[in-house]
């Protein structure tokens, strides 16, 4: 089992540069027996720290319409 | 700026209504997000397929104590997108690296509700020490990664990831703190 400094170590990297898929079996297998460590909270802290740094992106472009249609044509049938 | 009532909670019970309430409400992030995290338009178009796929699939997971539906979606689109980057060994060029290093106040976003996720951020932010705000815009909005940050900074590898982790568990801790507060300490 990975020691809790370890851990950290893996979900910070896994919400900022990305994992190998060495590295995110390590962290997908011993995250279950350590709750404590807030499984997906850093992601959602990083995306919180995105939106912060966010000013102008979500109004600079709009979605293309085409993709939007093409998305919707699918549906919920991907899930 | 209030949040949509559960808009996951009836993409994850199959309404498809919802479909395109999603696509208008986070369309337009998830489409920004992917046009700064990936290298063309044709690849972001492909990211941006496969992050509402992801969404569709994950909606039920979506815990409203930990984060708002907008930085829950925020996630899972930067989580496939940094994946796609790492796989594809493409990040930001190094040369728009110290430029973006320059903090300046204004970067950070006002436009936000007061108990929204990112105003708490960027609160949280604005506390830390210059050189930390450096490092966590550098990793977290532009993308680079650790050892390009260390490399422009003149920084020890290790100083960078402390940085960072630093800064991701305070943000974390506020966003609980928050949480806590709401729910009357609960």
């Amino acid at each position: 089992m990975p020691s809790p400094d370890r851990l950290l170590d893996l979900l910070v990297a896994r919400a900022t540069e990305g994992l190998p898929a060495d590295e995110s079996d390590e962290l997908e297998q011993a995250l279950p027996g350590r709750r404590d460590l807030g499984g997906d909270d850093l992601d959602l802290a990083a995306a919180a720290v995105y939106l912060a740094y966010d000013v102008t992106g979500s109004h600079a472009e709009p979605m293309p319409g085409t993709l939007k249609r093409q998305i919707l044509g699918h549906g919920l049938g991907g899930k | 700026m209030s949040e949509p009532a559960r808009l996951l909670d009836r993409v994850a019970a199959g309404d498809q209504e919802a479909v395109k309430a999603c696509l208008d409400r986070f369309g337009n992030l998830v489409w920004s997000l992917a046009r700064r995290l990936t290298a063309s338009r044709a690849d972001a178009e492909d990211a941006v397929q496969e992050i509402f796929i992801d969404l569709w699939s994950s909606a039920a997971r979506y815990d409203p104590s930990k984060a708002s539906e907008t930085t829950f979606v925020a996630m899972l689109a930067r989580r496939r997108l940094i994946d796609r980057l790492r796989k594809s060994k493409r990040r930001p060029p190094t040369e728009e690296l110290s430029a973006a290093a320059d903090i300046e106040q204004s970067d950070l976003n006002a436009d936000v509700a007061v108990k929204d996720d990112a105003a708490r951020a960027a609160r949280l932010i604005r506390t830390l020490k210059p050189e930390q705000q450096q490092v966590i815009k550098l990793a977290v909005y532009e993308g680079h990664t650790h050892q390009s940050i260390a490399d422009a900074l003149q920084l020890p590898l290790g100083t960078v990831k402390t940085h960072l982790r630093r800064g991701l568990l305070k943000v974390r801790e506020a966003m609980r703190a928050t949480d806590a507060a709401s729910t009357g300490g609960s």
